[in-house]
């Protein structure tokens, strides 16, 4: 059981900066140009670890990025990984889709206690957004997801998981899908919904005083916590993974295609991404809940 | 002062700003409630240096004024220059000149393009674009030996004659341009999000457009026509046949639309030159030697259209081989100062930096 | 000349021995920090000068510096690498050397242009400094004007081998340790309002 969480945590490190370092190389092809190493966001945060730290804004500002990368560690531990439910499941059968809900919104939450302690007016300003946008996040997605509880009658991941072994929710619910997608989008923070940490506007958001082992903590913690919403979309829409390498495979499409929505966007205002959120996905998530 | 509204400095250190200045912004929530520029951040006292210099010494720091376009700048010295010594120069340096202008042109909107798509966190344009604008500098430095800085433009004419070929290679790019905009047009100005983000910010009213003295896209935006090339015909704009591409929206969209209408009208008008320019004629008149040089006691006004709109140079010689007073004014000197901090109220701090690139503010050019 | 070729030969020689034994005396955790902090460089985005209209170049398609692990990041707190990108104005220079001084360590500077380093097109301007050297501490210069983009890629690949094998003595140690020195040169053109001066006790935290 131990070595268990300790390999899904050791495999959501290592994927997710696989996957950040596949996001810089695919972008950078996008660009015409050559672009990073895969293993550059190895070398990034373990630079950034071994760096000084130079700011001290009391003991909130250090409890911060940790309630974060906790959230983010948390919520990858109740998902699991495989639907055959024999190895990898983590805490799952202790608890269930809502806690799962609920440990993703601890790591905005601790993210705003930290950033809050410093009284950089930038960084408060991308606490702002981040939670206004997630107002706008959690509507479709919550709808979505409480759609697949009731069509399944339960709120339990392997039995959703278990319920797909004919056909796909995917192809069973695709506005659900659509709706969980464009809200997941939003959760990856990637354009069109990059609002929190906007170099040009906010001058990187609640990163702005984060530097050394604050940001390589910070990287970390997304690093993981992005796997572990792709674990969860696959988990819920694609039937789970049979195997390692239908995980890989299943991952791998829906980060691709999150990424070259990215490289196409421009970003929203907070207001207008709001404002999207609530009209188009929830719209497509109310109406694919009618169906179910 | 208000007690609710947060103070932030939008600059100069950040990367939603255009070069080296910074804007002081008080904000409720954020909706910006009052704007102020700061700028001098960059003034090096260019006017006082020219004062010091000879004539041709002057020559080699009048293009660092604008970074981005250097070569409006050396065209206005050199014309003002002519217009005092009465130097008249051949019809195949005017059209060299007219190609330079036009090249420097197509390259400052590749620039503006990256910038205002990067502005909107659109990183792709603005990858290609400066990639384009890379192929031409890249002839830049076939035909004078520098990529950004090309003290080219010489009273009196060119510096050096084409290399052989050079017209060639730049209708085989023009070719390759002429390929590469429409792509621009479905990614970055028909694209979903820019036209949701630029429709209807950052509006200029017509009126009040001619009342303050506003020039370039910021004009031919909101719907006025003119342009100095049309107006006010310099070199051999007269022979040429173009456009000048004017919209009515008066809002960032408008002003994306006219530089995108400005990049094909410069390519038309870089195939007539291709096409028309003299095959002989002396590039560089006779001038007097360096030290002997004198500029008679007169004064004139010379202005060129940028990319950015009209570039305008008081010059005064008084008798001496140094020029006694030379007076720089570029677009952004309005529209960084007045302008700006009247438009940025009621609007979002998002559309800080959209705003900014798209009236196409330049800091060296407004401190010198 | 051939004593003097001789002298310099041996000057070299004795440069190169001092370098490796700096290189062997290294354990290797510090080897390896050395290593990922050469491997992976956060370029804090401050234009200063004419120099910033190379960067976009170098960090776009046509150079693409990100192969080299270099990356543009917005604030100091996040950087390693400030680039002075040309001539600094006595108002810019304040900003410099607040922005400097926010960067936690090991921090490095790269000086861009020959303005950076005599004055070069301004040297006879009254507003601007002539060597940046005596204000903060540089550990690559740059000449031309403008420098290439190749130029300024090449400074990056010396200043990676330069950290990676640990042979230069880092512009922040001696920062550091000259500090009364380079506090000198920056009050006497700025005045005593370099430092940052906190007035209020804000958000409740005691900052003596």
């Amino acid at each position: 059981m131990f070595i268990d969480l300790l390999i899904m945590l050791v495999m959501a490190y290592g994927f997710g900066f696989l996957y950040y370092g596949l996001y810089r190389n695919i972008s950078a092809r996008v660009h015409g140009r050559f672009g990073p190493s895969l293993a550059q966001s190895f070398y990034d945060s373990i630079k950034l670890f071994t760096k000084d730290t130079s700011t001290d804004f009391g003991w909130m500002f250090f409890a911060g990025p940790i309630i974060m990368a906790s959230g983010a560690i948390l919520t990858v531990l109740f998902i699991p990984y495989f639907n055959h439910g024999e190895r990898l499941v983590g805490l799952s059968p202790y608890g269930n889709l809502i806690v799962v809900l609920y440990f993703m919104v601890l790591g905005p939450l601790g993210n705003a206690l930290g950033v809050g302690s410093h009284g950089n007016p930038f960084g408060a300003m991308g606490i702002t957004r981040g939670l206004t946008r997630l107002l706008g996040l959690e509507m479709p997605f919550y709808i979505a997801v409480v759609g697949l509880m009731i069509a399944n009658e339960s709120a339990d991941i392997g039995t959703i998981m278990a319920n797909q072994a004919e056909t796909y929710n995917i192809i069973a619910h695709p506005l659900l899908f659509i709706a969980a997608f464009i809200s997941f989008l939003g959760f990856l923070g990637k354009s069109p919904f990059d609002v929190v940490g906007a170099p040009q506007e906010v001058y990187s958001g609640p990163a702005v005083e984060f530097g050394g082992k604050f940001l390589a903590l910070a990287l970390s913690q997304s690093a993981i916590f992005s796997f572990a919403k792709l674990l969860l979309m696959v988990d819920l829409f694609l039937g789970g993974a049979d195997s390692l390498w239908d995980l890989i495979l299943k991952t791998f499409v829906l980060f691709v295609a999150s990424v070259f929505v990215g490289n196409v966007y421009g970003r929203f205002t907070t207001a207008q991404s709001v404002d999207f959120l609530l009209k188009v996905p929830t719209v497509i998530a109310i109406v694919g809940l009618l169906f179910v | 002062m208000d007690s609710k509204l947060i103070k932030i400095f939008h600059g100069p250190q950040h990367p939603g700003i255009t070069g080296n200045m910074s804007v002081e912004l008080d904000l409720l929530g954020e909706t910006i409630k009052y704007a102020r520029t700061h700028v001098g951040y960059l003034h090096r006292g260019f006017e006082k240096l020219v004062e010091r210099r000879t004539v041709i010494q002057a020559f080699t720091i009048v293009c660092r004024i604008c970074v981005p376009e250097p070569d409006p700048n050396e065209e206005n010295f050199a014309r003002a220059v002519e217009g005092l010594a009465g130097i008249e120069i051949s019809e195949r340096a005017k059209y060299i000149r007219v190609m330079v202008q036009e090249m420097s042109r197509l390259a400052a909107q590749m620039l503006w393009m990256g910038g205002q798509s990067g502005s909107i966190g659109m990183g792709t344009v603005g990858q290609w674009s400066l990639f384009d604008r890379d192929l031409m500098l890249d002839l830049f430095e076939e035909l004078t030996g520098g990529r950004v800085y090309h003290m080219y433009t010489y009273p009196g004419g060119v510096r050096r004659d084409l290399p052989e070929g050079f017209l060639l290679r730049l209708s085989e790019l023009l070719d390759y341009l002429e390929k590469k905009l429409p792509k621009y047009d479905s990614i970055f100005f028909d694209n979903a999000t820019f036209k949701k983000r630029a429709i209807g910010t950052g509006v200029v009213p017509k009126e009040e457009a001619l009342k303050n003295g506003y020039v370039g896209q910021t004009l031919r935006g909101c719907g006025i026509r003119r342009d100095l090339r049309k107006d006010n015909p310099y070199l051999v704009y007269d022979k040429l046949d173009f456009d000048i591409p004017v919209f009515d929206g008066g809002d960032v969209y408008s002003r994306a639309l006219v530089r995108r209408g400005e990049m094909r009208e410069s390519i038309k008008i870089l195939r007539q030159v291709i096409a028309q320019m003299p095959a002989e004629g002396a590039i560089m008149q006779k001038l007097p030697k360096h030290r002997k040089f004198t500029l008679p006691k007169e004064d004139i006004y010379v202005a060129t259209e940028s990319a950015r709109g009209e570039f305008g140079y008081y010059m005064a010689g008084d008798g001496t081989e140094h020029i006694r007073r030379m007076q720089v004014k570029g677009p952004s000197l309005i529209h960084g100062f007045t302008l700006l901090e009247k438009m940025l109220i009621d609007e979002e701090l998002s559309n800080v930096a959209m705003i900014m690139n798209s009236l196409g503010i330049c800091p060296p050019e407004i401190e010198r | 000349m051939q004593k003097g070729f001789v002298a310099y030969n041996n000057e070299q020689k004795s440069l190169e021995a001092e370098t490796e034994g700096i290189k062997n005396s290294q354990t290797l955790i510090q080897k390896a920090m050395n290593w990922f902090s050469a491997r992976s460089m956060f370029v804090v985005a401050y234009g200063t000068g004419c120099g910033a209209i190379e960067m976009p170049p170098v960090f776009t398609s046509r150079y693409d510096i990100e192969r080299l692990g270099v990356v543009g990041v917005a604030t100091p707190r996040q950087a390693d690498i400030m680039i002075v990108s040309g001539y600094c104005s006595l108002k810019t220079l304040r900003r410099v050397i607040r922005t400097y001084e926010q960067m936690s360590e090991p921090k490095y500077v790269i000086a861009l242009g020959s303005c950076t380093i005599n004055g070069g097109m301004y040297w006879d301007s009254y507003n601007t400094i002539k060597k940046l050297e005596e204000y903060i501490g540089v550990d690559m210069y740059v000449a031309g004007c403008m420098p290439r983009p190749e130029a300024l890629i090449e400074g990056f690949v010396k200043l990676q081998e330069s950290i990676r094998n640990n042979t230069i003595q880092p512009g922040y140690v001696k920062y550091r340790e000259d500090y009364a020195y380079y506090q000198a040169n920056q009050e006497k053109l700025l005045g005593k309002e370099t430092q940052p001066v906190y007035e209020e006790d804000y958000a409740g935290m005691n900052l003596s």
